[in-house]
């Protein structure tokens, strides 16, 4: 081992081994999620390519044709292609949803971090505030950001920021009031490192679990927060494609057509599945007890 | 006595997030852009009139007096009253309360109904076919919209086959139960796979405890072991997972109501909006917080009664 | 009633659990004989089998066991339907745990489990059995034992849950009590308190009783016999007086002089050169040959076992009663 391989990181054939080890180790699971997962951020991130059609564009020629194989899903009551439009979703629904999730989510498990690692009068607040929120009923909150700046994205975004940061937290005090009494953070704390270096770099990858495989669940839940805004009329607003304001939309036409609500919806479902099956994997892999629901 | 003790403190806790939730609205209020009044009212009253509606309401004092004056107020049921509908909001609230509770309970009773027998199977058969499949189901009935499994619901059991009605919330309690199936089993499929994990895991749990086998050692029979001892003492994480979980319920029912035209509150806060009724959504949020937290309530008491270590840590 | 006369007969009982990286052989053809009314010690260090032998003997052991024989009073065991086992225990043979902290149902008073006990074996009602269970907590030496019904476990110190459990285990009359490690979770002056509690019941029914564990102090105050095991084997059996006087087996004899108090006040502690044995990787022969002082390449291929019609034996080809062949010559 040359020393200079130490100072200047590469990837050599010893690095991808053990990265081929890891993946290896991967449950079947936690594969098949990753795997339906890429597919569809796939198709979202290539979706000019991937759609065949325009997903605004009107042909009033083909209007409310069933599934077949042009339209692999079939047409709207405007002649728009269902196949299109469920892709161009997609970029919606999944950006919008991972970043609902991420972002709250840093700064959510750095707050609980801190607190649980302080106490003290930090922790009774972080504690009190997490606890307070996490009983608000959260679409509620959303609507009432919506009455006052009006619908779309914004008030969606608003909301979580300002809520969402809470059951992060809770999930990483937990944790780190574990994990602040073993021996390595004692040590650590004798040494006299400063208190930011024990909890971020030490503390934090150990009591980070939990919240990751949370995650997933989370993701779901706010691609079902903002597909049912959207719904009903208080988020996303037409022509955008977005698969809740898609439902609505053949809500009238269910009956002759239903396929306009039906395709949406299954890509919420795969969506969702693959991403339990990632979340059941994580904690499998990361050893937490708290998988996603199913 | 210690319960009393325990019931108090559980109740003083429902306080801050009451108060936090009123405290929410009322700030974002203030964040409309233009003039609030002028909103809801549309344009139809003159300037003079505003200004007279801006001093009845005590609009012009002080944010915490007006704040203080709401909390008051609310804590003797009075929630101001509507400015477009010209109606106290507690009278309003209370036309459309009762159909939104009793979408919560049936829809709660379905759920339990659905995720107690298949999570005591697929936990007495642990990585069994049935297991595999109930856990898959459950994921997947996780992942669908609640608002599209209502209208694949009216799609097939009430427009197809016409079994039962599909919208509206019928005229006395038979008619209320027969309509609230198909919104109820919505409900259902949306909470039930989280209650099936949960007691599911913790059924697994609590069969690993030492108690157990040593209730094996004492000659208990296993039917026993499993319905006794280690169903109750799974039964607790459980509650707390449905606890955390009531929030989402509840918002889950404000969409459902909006599928099947159920005239309860979620569709009188979704109509609210529409008209910027802001006394309207001040008070909908404020009962919204108050069934979440009167459930959340509910749990804690059953926790102290199936496990009495509970009440010792009451303060 | 048996015609050997024995209470309890194990023949080559073996106890296997299999995982990812191989077969762990917990019990390796242990043998072993009780009477009526006999009270018996098993020691060995932890790993070395004796908590899997208790549940063995009851059925409750999670591996794969296999014997030539497992018989109480005659009927054997390994032979019943899990019917008839489950009525065993309790009522023929009942056991006493370690933790008693976490040996009770923490959602159900200590009453109600000892009523379920004592309904499950004997048909009558909840009022009788309540009586009945109130008379039980007075015998363990619990004071305003009808109040005391209604607590739960969470209100109770170790000492009195170990005295609850023990009541438990006595409530359905059995004839034979097993005690895994019943002090070890308790404060040293507890201890004695529970032990004189064991001993003093024991001669009041006249019930054998099986105590094992790792404390030799435990096994010299309470028991006539010893059975002493290593790497889940028994290596030797004695009468207490001669194993704590005139050890035969090496490992025995190193265990006394490991112990404080054990080799005599002054002298140094010695303790067991080597490592604990790996239970997946036993070697042929003696399981305690790597470590033996007095080991010989007979030991290293064979292993003399201890008849399982014998009381006493040891299984050492070199026992340490014989001097060996080079010391006599020297």
């Amino acid at each position: 081992m040359k020393p200079e391989a130490v100072l200047t990181p590469e990837l050599h054939p010893g690095a991808l081994m053990r990265i081929g080890q890891e993946v290896g180790s991967w449950s079947f699971t936690l594969k098949l999620g990753l795997l339906l997962l890429s597919a569809i951020v796939f198709m979202a991130v290539f979706a000019p390519w991937v759609a065949p059609f325009d997903p605004e564009l009107q042909d009033f020629d083909v209007i409310l044709v069933p599934p077949n194989l042009t339209h692999l899903f079939g047409t709207d009551n405007l002649g728009r292609d269902i196949f299109s439009r469920v892709i161009y979703g997609a970029r919606l629904d999944l950006s919008a949803g991972f970043i609902m999730t991420y972002v709250p989510m840093v700064y959510g498990v750095l707050i609980g971090a801190y607190a649980g690692y302080r106490g003290g009068w930090v922790d009774a607040v972080v504690g009190s505030i997490t606890n307070m929120a996490i009983a608000f009923p959260f679409l509620v909150m959303i609507i009432v950001v919506v009455a006052v700046i009006g619908p779309g994205i914004n008030a969606i975004y608003i909301s979580v920021f300002l809520l969402a940061w809470t059951m992060y937290a809770r999930l990483s005090r937990a944790e780190m009031m574990v994990e602040r009494a073993k021996d390595y953070m004692l040590a650590a704390k004798v040494l006299g490192y400063p208190t930011r270096i024990i909890v971020l770099r030490h503390g934090l990858p150990n009591t980070i679990g939990s919240s990751v495989v949370f995650s997933t669940s989370d993701f779901i839940l706010n691609i079902l927060l903002l597909s049912g805004l959207s719904f009903i009329g208080l988020g996303i607003q037409p022509p955008t494609p977005e698969w809740g304001a898609m439902i609505a939309d053949g809500k009238e036409f269910i009956l002759q057509a239903w396929w306009i609500c039906t395709m949406p919806g299954f890509a919420v479902v795969l969506t969702g599945t693959a991403l339990s099956l990632i979340g059941d994997g994580l904690a499998r892999r990361l050893g937490t007890r708290q998988g996603s629901a199913g | 006595m210690l319960v009393v003790r325990y019931v108090i403190a559980r109740v003083l806790h429902t306080l801050p997030v009451l108060l936090g939730v009123t405290l929410f609205t009322f700030l974002a209020i203030q964040f409309v852009p233009g003039d609030p009044i002028r909103i809801m009212t549309r344009g139809h009253v003159s300037d003079a009139e505003v200004a007279a509606i801006y001093d009845r309401l005590g609009m012009n004092r002080p944010l915490a007096v007006q704040y203080g004056s709401f909390i008051a107020k609310a804590a003797t049921g009075d929630l101001g009253e509507s400015i477009i509908q010209h109606a106290p909001v507690a009278e309003l609230v209370g036309e459309k309360v009762a159909p939104t509770l009793w979408l919560l309970g049936i829809g709660t009773f379905f759920s339990i109904l659905l995720a107690l027998p298949l999570a005591l199977l697929s936990a007495a058969w642990p990585d069994s076919l049935f297991d595999h499949t109930v856990r898959t189901a459950s994921m997947v009935g996780f992942a669908m919209p609640p608002f599209w499994i209502g209208l694949l619901l009216i799609l097939g059991f009430g427009l197809q086959l016409g079994w039962v009605p599909i919208s509206g919330y019928g005229d006395d309690v038979l008619g209320h139960v027969t309509h609230l199936i198909l919104p109820g089993l919505t409900i259902a499929f949306f909470l039930a796979p989280i209650l099936i994990q949960s007691l599911r895991a913790s059924l697994l749990d609590a069969l690993d405890a030492d108690h157990i086998e040593v209730a094996r050692a004492r000659g208990v029979p296993e039917w026993r072991i499993y319905f006794k001892h280690a169903l109750r003492n799974a039964l607790l994480p459980t509650l707390t997972v449905l606890s955390v979980n009531i929030s989402w319920l509840v918002s889950g029912a404000v969409v459902v109501e909006s599928v099947f035209a159920l005239p309860g509150l979620g569709s009188l806060l979704i109509r609210s909006v529409g008209y910027r009724d802001y006394p309207l959504i001040q008070g909908l949020a404020l009962i919204f917080a108050l069934i979440v937290v009167a459930v959340n309530l509910t749990a804690d008491l059953c926790y102290g009664i199936v496990d009495r270590r509970v009440l010792r840590v009451a303060a | 009633m048996s015609g050997s006369g024995y209470l309890l007969e194990v023949e080559d009982l073996s106890v296997s659990f299999g995982s990812r990286d191989g077969t762990v052989l917990a019990n390796d053809g242990v043998s072993l004989r009780l009477r009526a009314g006999e009270t018996l010690g098993i020691v060995g260090e932890s790993g070395s089998g004796k908590s899997v032998l208790c549940r063995a003997i009851l059925g409750l052991a999670k591996g794969k066991v296999t014997a030539r024989r497992i018989a109480f009073d005659g009927r054997n065991i390994d032979e019943m339907s899990p019917a008839e086992r489950q009525k065993l225990r309790g009522s023929g043979i009942a056991m006493v745990f370690q933790s008693p902290m976490s040996s009770i149902d923490p959602v159900w008073t200590i009453g109600d489990q000892l009523v379920e006990t004592v309904r499950l074996h004997k048909p009558i009602s909840r009022r009788q059995a309540r009586i009945e269970a109130a008379a039980l907590l007075d015998r363990v030496g619990i004071a305003a034992s009808v109040r005391r019904l209604d607590d739960y476990a969470h209100q109770w110190s170790g000492g009195m849950l170990q005295r609850a459990v023990i009541a438990l285990a006595l409530a359905g009359n059995p004839r034979l009590i097993l005690a895994d490690e019943p002090t070890t979770a308790l404060d040293v002056t507890i201890q004695d308190q529970i032990l004189a509690l064991l001993m003093s019941l024991q001669r009041e029914t006249g019930m054998a009783m099986i105590i094992v564990s790792h404390d030799l102090s435990v096994i010299a105050e309470t028991v006539d016999r010893v059975a002493v095991m290593y790497a889940g084997r028994i290596v030797e059996v004695a009468d207490v007086r001669d194993l704590f006087q005139a050890p035969q087996h090496p490992y025995t004899a190193g265990l006394f002089a490991s112990i404080v108090g054990g080799a005599g006040q002054d002298r140094m502690l010695t303790p067991i050169p080597g490592q604990p044995p790996d239970l997946q990787n036993l070697p042929p022969g003696c399981a305690f040959a790597p470590r033996c002082p007095r080991v010989r390449q007979d030991c290293l291929r064979s292993v003399p076992r201890i008849d399982a019609t014998a009381a006493l034996g040891n299984a050492c080809l070199f026992p340490l009663g014989e001097p060996l062949v080079e010391e006599r010559q020297s």
